[in-house]
């Protein structure tokens, strides 16, 4: 009994390290759209956002240097003639399913975003039931789609942010 | 199966033994096979919590709920990954009940056993700790939540439930109280937990919904270990039952409560049993049928017969004392390294055995070579009617030569342990020169054990055979 109560000890604070590490590599809290996922036009496939990250920690494209999201500004930026209308984004392939989102603009300014698809399945249910709200508001304050990504959502907030920013790209077009 | 496996394999254990100049018999090469059963099984940690880590982009851990939620995922593929060693260790793989031997390996069992229990439980909480911190429920609506309409996830609670039951059983004080049979039988739910269990591992667990190399992996090493325990505790038993016809020969009373049991079969040389080992016993007699035994052979299998001696603990091992000849036998085994592989031929042999220990160390004392004092045998018990099979250590003691000492008195008399170092010494002068065997109640196995390094035996010499299973 004391063993084992040593053992998860040991374990507890293993884990801790393992975790704590973890979090260390990650950097700083970063925007939802990912580098990869800010090129326009997003097919289908989503351009490799974190949804095909599986390669572990080391070198994946949005460490750190997508903060600053100088790509995903011009897209939004009304030069053009300001649009009404609703806007269908891509469908982004995520590992809980696929996301897709269309945004509703009036003259030129982003109103409403409604999900169109979202990830299924267990615990992604719930996580979209308060990520997607809080996702939405998020957008509409930024008037763009570069949103933080919601804790423990992290899958979603980026095929949403994908979405969303396909279906911006497609309004100014 | 065995027996040309172990004999083969003679000269990998003489390779690997700590002193290559030695002839044969390689002591501590039990230990060497446990510590590398050991680095097996801690080689597993890491590439679990690099599947995790490898599944967890960065920057998803950014509070105290995706924390909580990450130590849920890791104690979960931990437990479930010592789920799987678990029932491996006591799949009565070959090589681990004849090399690393049986009683280590039900040690490991044992001791990660507890552990592994905890850390399920330790996942449950935590992932509904870490669901609830990040979707702001309170953990008692999650756990409805969680529950209920995850996927697959009430069949793993009810396999949660079983764990705790097996893990409630086994804990020492309970497990004191219990039948070995219900014991035995509560145990076999594992394989009904794990089963449960292994569905919501696909379902809802991020590290193999999304990769199938890693469904590939997981699901070959449940296939590996599923077929193990298929074959080795099934297939192999079967198929040795029905060609060696193992049957009741006779029942002989031994002394007040204790019979010996004599087996016929056909072949039998050919599984090689060694004095020193075990089978596990399944008498195919009504009330018996359904459970099966450990016991130690209670003479040398190589003179050519199958014996076990029983003491009437008023359990099931009463029924054994009324068998009938004839009554079919189906078993497993042989098993076990408390044999005579394990010594230094070159030294004398020191046995110690206690209560039932005194089973395979009765075999071992009659198939030991030498003479005079190359085998001493001190027989541990509380009462000199406590001290079965004795008539007939003194035939082997006159026949040989060999030194026989009763040690009769309580351990805690007026004069103290009679297993005592000084006293160990004063029976046996050059007791740290020898190879020693012992077996016995697992209190009175610690205490010997513990004199007997007071007294200079090295541990590598001290060959022990724990009996509690």
């Amino acid at each position: 009994m004391r063993k084992t109560t040593m053992a998860l000890v040991t374990t507890s604070a293993g884990l801790a390290v393992i975790i704590g590490a973890k979090a260390e590599s990650a950097g700083a809290p970063k925007p939802a759209l990912t580098a990869s996922a800010k090129q326009p036009g997003a097919s289908s496939h989503g351009g490799g956002a974190p949804a095909n990250s599986t390669t572990g920690s080391s070198g994946t494209p949005s460490s750190g240097s997508s903060t600053g999201g100088a790509g995903g500004q011009p897209s939004s930026s009304p030069k053009t003639v300001a649009v009404s209308g609703s806007f269908t984004g891509s469908v982004v392939d995520t590992r809980y399913g696929p996301m897709q989102v269309q945004a509703v603009l009036s003259a030129g300014k982003l109103t409403d975003v409604t999900v169109l698809q979202q990830t299924t399945g267990g615990h992604s249910s719930q996580i979209d039931s308060y990520a997607l709200p809080q996702l939405k508001s998020e957008a509409i304050k930024a008037q763009n789609a570069n949103i933080d990504a919601v804790s423990g959502a992290t899958y979603t907030s980026a095929g949403y942010a994908q979405s969303l920013q396909a279906a911006l790209d497609a309004a100014h077009r | 199966m065995s027996t040309v496996s172990s004999y083969s394999a003679r000269p990998a254990r003489h390779r690997s033994g700590p002193t290559p100049q030695r002839p044969a018999g390689l002591p501590g090469t039990g230990r060497l096979w446990s510590r590398a059963l050991l680095l097996v099984i801690w080689a597993g940690v890491p590439a679990v919590l690099a599947l995790w880590w490898q599944n967890t982009i960065p920057g998803s851990l950014r509070g105290g709920g995706d924390y909580v939620t990450a130590a849920g995922r890791l104690t979960g593929l931990l437990a479930a990954y010592l789920l799987l060693v678990l029932v491996a260790l006591m799949a009565r793989v070959p090589w681990l009940e004849n090399r690393v031997g049986s009683d280590v390996v039900a040690r490991y069992h044992r001791a990660l056993g507890e552990y592994t229990v905890a850390l399920a439980l330790a996942h449950a909480v935590l992932i509904i700790l870490g669901y609830a911190w990040q979707s702001g429920t309170n953990p008692v609506a999650e756990t409805g939540t969680v529950v209920l309409h995850y996927p697959d996830v009430l069949l793993s609670a009810f396999g949660l439930a079983l764990l705790v039951l097996v893990g409630v059983v086994s804990a020492r004080a309970v497990r004191r109280k219990l039948p070995y049979e219900t014991w035995y039988h509560v145990h076999l739910l594992v394989y009904a937990a794990i089963a449960l269990a292994f569905a919501h591992e696909f379902a809802v667990g991020t590290d193999f919904s999304a990769s199938a190399r890693n469904r590939l992996l997981w699901s070959g090493a449940h296939i590996a270990v599923a077929s193990a325990v298929l074959v080795f505790r099934v297939l192999v038993p079967l198929r040795r039952s029905l060609r060696h016809q193992v049957r009741v020969a006779r029942v002989v009373a031994q002394g007040p409560g204790v019979v010996s049991i004599y087996f016929t079969g056909h072949a039998l040389d050919e599984l090689g049993a060694e004095a020193g080992q075990f089978l596990r016993w399944r008498f195919l007699a009504r009330g018996l049928w359904w459970q099966s035994h450990p016991y130690s052979l209670s003479a040398d299998p190589e003179l050519g017969q199958w014996r076990i001696t029983v003491k009437n603990l008023g359990d099931s091992s009463a029924a054994l004392t009324r068998l009938h000849p004839g009554t079919r036998v189906w078993f497993e085994g042989p098993y076990g390294t408390f044999t005579e592989r394990r010594r230094d031929q070159a030294r004398k042999v020191l046995l110690i055995a206690g209560g039932a220990g005194i089973t395979p160390i009765r075999a071992l004392y009659e198939s030991l070579p030498g003479a005079g004092t190359d085998v001493i045998l001190l027989y541990r018990a509380s009462h000199p009617e406590d001290l079965v099979l004795y008539p007939e250590l003194e035939d082997i003691a006159r026949l040989r030569g060999f030194g026989l000492y009763p040690v009769v008195g309580p351990r805690t008399g007026p004069r103290g342990d009679p297993l005592s170092a000084a006293r160990l010494r004063h029976s046996v002068p050059d007791i740290e020169q020898r190879d020693v065997y012992l077996c016995g109640p697992a209190g009175m196995a610690e205490a010997a054990e513990a004199q007997l390094r007071r007294v200079g035996v090295p541990r590598r010499r001290i060959h022990r055979e724990a009996f509690e299973f």
